[in-house]
């Protein structure tokens, strides 16, 4: 399948102080499909923000290409530019609904823009009202909705003209983690039901764990890992997505755990990666009884990550320290595993 | 006029005279602050429509014209009218035909009122959530679109309570506009107050002026408020 967005080396630089310039995005090189959702993830100043709206031109490229549904956005003109907008749909943090219009006044605000007669009009509001379940809201003016109500319009104003592509810009950010959940149901369900491709800028792990199909690791304007969910997190190859996984998931202790857990723990301190793999798990279990080496589970958890196991588990290990200096070789033989105290 | 006795005669008689000529200078003032606020306020909103877009990030980003629309304003809007009036008396001249009477001092007027209020546009435009007008971008509507149908609509609350505050300034303008011949009650408070010596006709002028503003401003108030209201 041809990717629908496409970057090739696209650089975004941004005019600095005193005639320097500063790149928000460096010679990036991605490929999105049609279909997938696709979560795009960093520390704040990555450029994950420029790099989604290079997607719907609302930041061109100065220097590479990007390329949706088969159009170079450089070389759009202002009409374009405008018509390749109103195809790829994006909804925001912050909702950005106009305080000024009722809700059924902001879902119809990009059919005004698409020149649709107002009974056609009408009857497209009611059924996206429908569809993301705010009906009885649109009358009211935005102001008089919760976080979660302003996100679905936000939603349904992103989707009324049936745009293939949907960009969320952090969309869940501002959002309890209950409605978080919610407005992440929707997305998929858009996903599925009407089979939009949807990138999702985040930092939240939950948003990336529930609904993306790959992701993007962003670091200073690079992407620097790109690839399914469970690959990219299970195994990282890069540092910076390393330091993000444990951040977002503090899958491991820090420091401070870890010296904590000295006082009561003084033997050695191990954690073991749990990945998806039924064999090795019954494996470690079987090299974790062994008889010579006591072992206490200390610290740790395992989650689903991309419908899969994912998670470490930290021990105390102690008895003979040749027999567990045995052991860790024999655990290392199967999966991941780190001393992080002796 | 001296003996004390005599004042009230004198003043009953007066009023007889006067109230026909207050009532030509309420109109002539009406007159002037109505056609000001329309002239001036169109052209004023385009202007400060203008400086709010060529600025660093706007809509229509362009430093040359930003530059020069800034520094005219900043010249132009700290002159006191009443020299601004003289000072632009050739310009009024030209376009008008004459530098006397009612219809004249629209010119200067109308003029100084669209620097205030593109300045007060300008103002009040910054206060709309930035955020808005890229989701109206990322929707695909067009620049002018986007100036008409979000930036307008969204700063409308406080756009009616610039105006309101631009109208008091404009009642104040003409009064200032009568020096040269504008009429208006500005000149018929200075003519039959102030160089009479007659501080009552003064007093009922200024109490004409105070119940115009409050209309407008209780006017303006409430239009804002049913804007606001969302």
């Amino acid at each position: 399948m041809a990717p629908v967005i496409s970057f090739r080396r696209a650089t975004k630089e941004f005019p600095g102080a005193g005639g320097s310039s500063f790149r928000a995005v460096d010679e990036v090189d991605l490929d999105i499909d049609a279909g997938e959702i696709t979560g795009v993830v960093g520390y704040s100043g990555a450029g994950k923000s420029t790099l989604v709206r290079m997607i719907n031109a609302l930041e061109l490229p100065t220097s590479g290409s990007v390329t949706v549904d088969g159009r170079v956005t450089g070389e759009l003109g202002e009409r374009g530019l405008r018509n390749l907008r109103a195809q790829v749909g994006m909804v925001f943090q912050q909702f950005n609904l106009f305080a000024s219009r009722t809700v059924a006044g902001n879902v119809a605000y990009p059919l005004r823009i698409a020149g649709w007669p107002r009974d056609r009009r009408r009857a497209r509001v009611a059924e996206l009202l429908e569809f993301v379940g705010i009906t009885e809201k649109a009358r009211q003016y935005p102001n008089q909705l919760s976080g979660g109500q302003k996100q679905r319009v936000g939603i349904a104003r992103a989707l009324a003209t049936s745009p293939n592509i949907l960009l969320a810009d952090e969309a869940t950010s501002a959002l309890d983690p209950e409605t978080t959940g919610e407005v992440l149901r929707l997305l998929r369900r858009i996903n599925r039901e009407l089979g939009t491709t949807i990138v999702v800028i985040t930092h939240e792990m939950e948003v990336v764990s529930s609904i993306c199909d790959r992701v993007a690791v962003m670091e200073r304007g690079r992407v620097i890992e790109e690839g399914p969910v469970y690959e990219v997190f299970a195994d990282p190859q890069q540092a910076a997505t390393r330091r993000f996984v444990h951040s977002v998931l503090s899958d491991r202790p820090s420091p401070e755990t870890v010296q904590r857990l000295r006082e009561h723990f003084p033997g050695r301190l191990v954690t073991v990666w749990v990945r998806d793999d039924p064999g090795a798990r019954a494996a470690l279990a079987e090299v974790l009884s062994a008889s010579e080496v006591r072992s206490t589970i200390v610290y740790g958890g395992i989650r689903e990550l991309a419908e899969k196991p994912f998670g470490t588990v930290t021990f105390e290990l102690s008895g003979d320290d040749r027999a567990i200096d045995a052991m860790v070789a024999e655990l290392t033989a199967r999966t991941h595993v780190e001393e992080i105290a002796s | 006029m001296s003996a004390g006795s005599t004042t009230a005669t004198v003043l009953a008689a007066d009023w007889d005279q006067l109230t026909p000529e207050l009532w030509l200078s309420f109109q002539q003032t009406v007159y002037m602050v109505v056609w000001t606020m329309l002239i001036a306020g169109l052209l004023g909103l385009v202007l400060g429509v203008a400086l709010y877009t060529t600025r660093r990030g706007g809509l229509f980003q362009n430093a040359p014209s930003f530059g020069v629309l800034n520094v005219l304003v900043n010249i132009i809007r700290p002159i006191p009218f009443i020299i601004f009036i003289t000072a632009v008396g050739p310009l009024t001249l030209l376009v008008m035909g004459t530098t006397i009477g009612t219809r004249s001092v629209l010119f200067p007027m109308s003029f100084m009122a669209t620097f205030v209020i593109g300045r007060i546009v300008e103002q009040n435009l910054v206060s709309v959530d930035p955020g808005v007008v890229e989701a109206a971008r990322a929707m695909g509507a067009s620049r002018f679109r986007i100036v008409w149908s979000v930036l307008v609509p969204e700063a409308l609350g406080p756009l009616i309570l610039g105006y309101t505050f631009i109208f008091i300034a404009v009642v104040d303008m003409s009064a200032m506009a009568g020096y040269v011949g504008g009429g208006g009650l500005g000149n018929f408070a200075i003519t039959y107050g102030y160089q009479q010596f007659d501080w009552p006709v003064t007093l009922v002028t200024v109490v004409i002026i105070i119940v115009i503003v409050q209309a407008a401003q209780l006017l303006g108030n409430r239009l804002a408020r049913i804007a606001l209201r969302r």
